[in-house]
């Protein structure tokens, strides 16, 4: 095994705010290796976007702030990095794709403009150099024309063609890492088809490590590896897709795998779904924040929170009855 | 890919600069080109002035007190028997300098002290705006007096004096465009390219703000001619023989039961010039929006 592309130890950022402190990500933990994918899966508030704009070093500072753990990506610890050095690695070594393409892209800019900023800053390439290589990544991601559509502004563009654009965008510098952040979610359902395929064909060709934080389990299980599963600001169980989906050893796993409608079995009535709240992040409980929604806890959940269990040698859960689930 | 041999089948296509693209715009929209055309006549006649004018500003013809527009007096000649064509284009002068200069000071300010404020946010943006808010409730007129009384009735000092009062609502609209601005995704996107804070504000931020911003300078410049023109004619603006289109129009109505001409051509001017200057603004405002159709 090779030394990990981007290795994650015990990340905990908080937002202080008038009513406590919200620890949207509690420590948490894992290793991408070069070329790998993973895939980030919660609900809403679970922290999967905080913890990776943490690892951008993009959360506003204040309300928010990392409190502790290590970042390192090529050996190299990002939360010790000068802002300077940390700007440098945005965008050229490290790059991001949000969520929204309608507003992810400055109005009043050409594309054209917008990508070149991109090389200026990371790669000193001015003019037309600078745009014949955006117009070369924008054939890649699949604009047609892209010679004149370069000139164009965001507004001219379809959603899943800005989606494209913002693709392109964060590939220009070739980087090591991208990070998407719910790519899809805005999407209608045959582009995000595209977009997806897209980003797995991308991803083969530039060999890049990609993160895939998603609340679609489907988008999931299409283009990943590895899939992490957060609840309240925790990985609370970790492994490749298979094993994930067909033997999940944490009952919030299960419970997520079950909510979701699937083909391969008979139409149930109604679908499952998991009893209660999300945990509020001011006040988590003692102990697994998970037990006031379990259907199997014990006594021992509410007071302790187990440490990750290996068991197998890539997957791990954090629960008590990890071994005893099926 | 290679920053050094690329392939050679890429042609380029010559893309236009948001600059041209606005000129294009601006060109298809007839009241903003016509009002622009007025204004820019307006401003070489100014320019010309001394040139163009049949007489000296000051120049009192006795024996002309009063007389109706004329070949020898285009305008007619005012109380003084001074020709009110003259003393018109010497105003205009005064006018326009004052409206841009005094708009071109609260437009600096204002933009920097607002974009800084609102980009920055929390205390600093706290003891920016508490600034502006205390300037804001100091009596402007008093605030004037007190500047031409310290410093003495100098011209220059108008335009300082009208431009450090105007900049205050620049800032406080800049300010609030550029907070809810910097919340959008296009610019955490920016950050996340690893973009530059300098670059963030005036890539990304101002010329985004930029519409309430042309609109509201556009305002400022017939604000700032009127403010003039209350000055004046208080005596603490312009001072005779000199004459400003305010001035001019505020001696013309003392006047204008008996020599209306006195009243209606510098106002008439004044009104025209402030038309074309919000046309144009309007304009300019539809043309920097690379949303607009066409």
């Amino acid at each position: 095994m090779t030394e990990p592309l981007l290795s994650v130890k015990n990340l905990q950022t908080e937002f202080r705010t008038r009513e406590g402190v919200v620890k949207a990500v509690g420590g948490i933990s894992f290793d991408l290796r070069a070329g790998e994918t993973l895939g980030v899966v919660g609900e809403s508030g679970s922290g999967k976007s905080v913890s990776f704009l943490s690892l951008m070093r993009l959360i506003p500072e204040p309300p928010g702030k990392i409190v502790g753990g290590e970042i390192l990506f090529q050996g190299r610890d990002l939360l010790k990095l000068p802002p300077e050095l940390m700007r440098r690695v945005r965008g050229d070594q490290i790059s991001m794709i949000f969520q929204d393409p309608m507003t992810s892209l400055n109005p009043f800019l050409k594309i054209s403009r917008q990508m070149t900023e991109v090389l200026e800053e990371h790669r000193s390439l001015f003019g037309e150099k600078a745009l014949k290589v955006a117009i070369q990544m924008l054939d890649a991601v699949g604009i047609p024309e892209s010679a004149r559509r370069i000139h164009d502004y965001p507004h001219q563009f379809s959603g899943g063609m800005r989606q494209r654009v913002m693709i392109a965008m964060a590939l220009l510098c070739q980087p090591k890492l991208l990070i998407a952040d719910e790519p899809t979610t805005a999407l209608d359902v045959t582009i995000q088809a595209q977009i997806l395929e897209l980003l797995k064909e991308l991803q083969k060709e530039f060999q890049m490590a990609v993160v895939l934080i998603t609340h679609n389990l489907g988008v999931a299980a299409q283009l990943c590896e590895t899939i992490a599963v957060m609840y309240a600001g925790k990985i609370v169980e970790y492994g490749p897709v298979e094993e994930i989906f067909y033997r999940p050893k944490h009952p919030y796993t299960m419970g997520l795998l079950r909510s979701v409608p699937r083909l391969d079995e008979k139409i149930s009535a109604r679908l499952e779904t998991i009893q209660g709240q999300p945990p509020d992040l001011l006040a988590l409980p003692q102990g697994c924040s998970y037990t006031p929604r379990c259907h199997c806890a014990v006594e021992r959940c509410g007071k302790e929170y187990p440490d990750a269990i290996q068991l197998d040698e890539q997957h791990y859960s954090r629960c008590w009855k990890a071994k005893e689930l099926t | 890919m290679n920053k050094d041999n690329l392939p050679p089948e890429i042609v380029l296509e010559a893309g236009t600069s948001l600059w041209k693209d606005a000129w294009y715009r601006l060109i298809r929209n007839r009241a903003a080109m016509v009002s622009g055309f007025f204004v820019i006549f307006l401003m070489l006649v100014a320019i010309l002035a001394p040139w163009i004018a049949p007489y000296e500003f000051d120049a009192i013809h006795y024996e002309d007190i009063g007389v109706a527009p004329s070949l020898n007096y285009l305008f007619g000649a005012d109380v003084l028997g001074r020709d009110l064509f003259t003393r018109c284009l010497h105003g205009l002068r005064i006018s326009l300098a004052v409206g841009l200069v005094a708009t071109s000071v609260s437009f600096i300010i204002g933009v920097t002290w607002g974009a800084v404020a609102g980009f920055i946010g929390g205390k600093v943006d706290s003891v920016m705006m508490r600034i502006v808010d205390v300037l804001y409730a100091l009596p402007y007129m008093f605030f004037v007096i007190i500047l031409m009384t310290i410093f003495g009735r100098n011209i220059l000092l108008l335009f300082v004096a009208l431009g450090a009062v105007q900049w205050l609502t620049m800032a406080r609209i800049v300010r609030g465009q550029v907070m809810s601005l910097k919340h959008k995704e296009f610019v955490e996107a920016a950050y996340s390219i690893g973009a530059r804070k300098r670059l963030i504000i005036f890539r990304h931020l101002i010329p985004n703000a930029l519409g309430p911003i042309i609109v509201y300078t556009t305002l400022t410049i017939p604000h700032v001619i009127l403010q003039e023109a209350f000055l004046s004619f208080l005596g603490l603006g312009v001072q005779a023989p000199m004459a400003s289109l305010g001035s001019l129009a505020s001696d013309g109505a003392q006047a204008m039961e008996l020599y209306p001409w006195l009243i209606i051509f510098p106002g008439t001017i004044l009104v025209l010039l402030l038309f074309a200057m919000n046309y144009l603004g309007d304009g300019l405002r539809d043309a920097l929006d690379p949303r607009m159709k066409q």
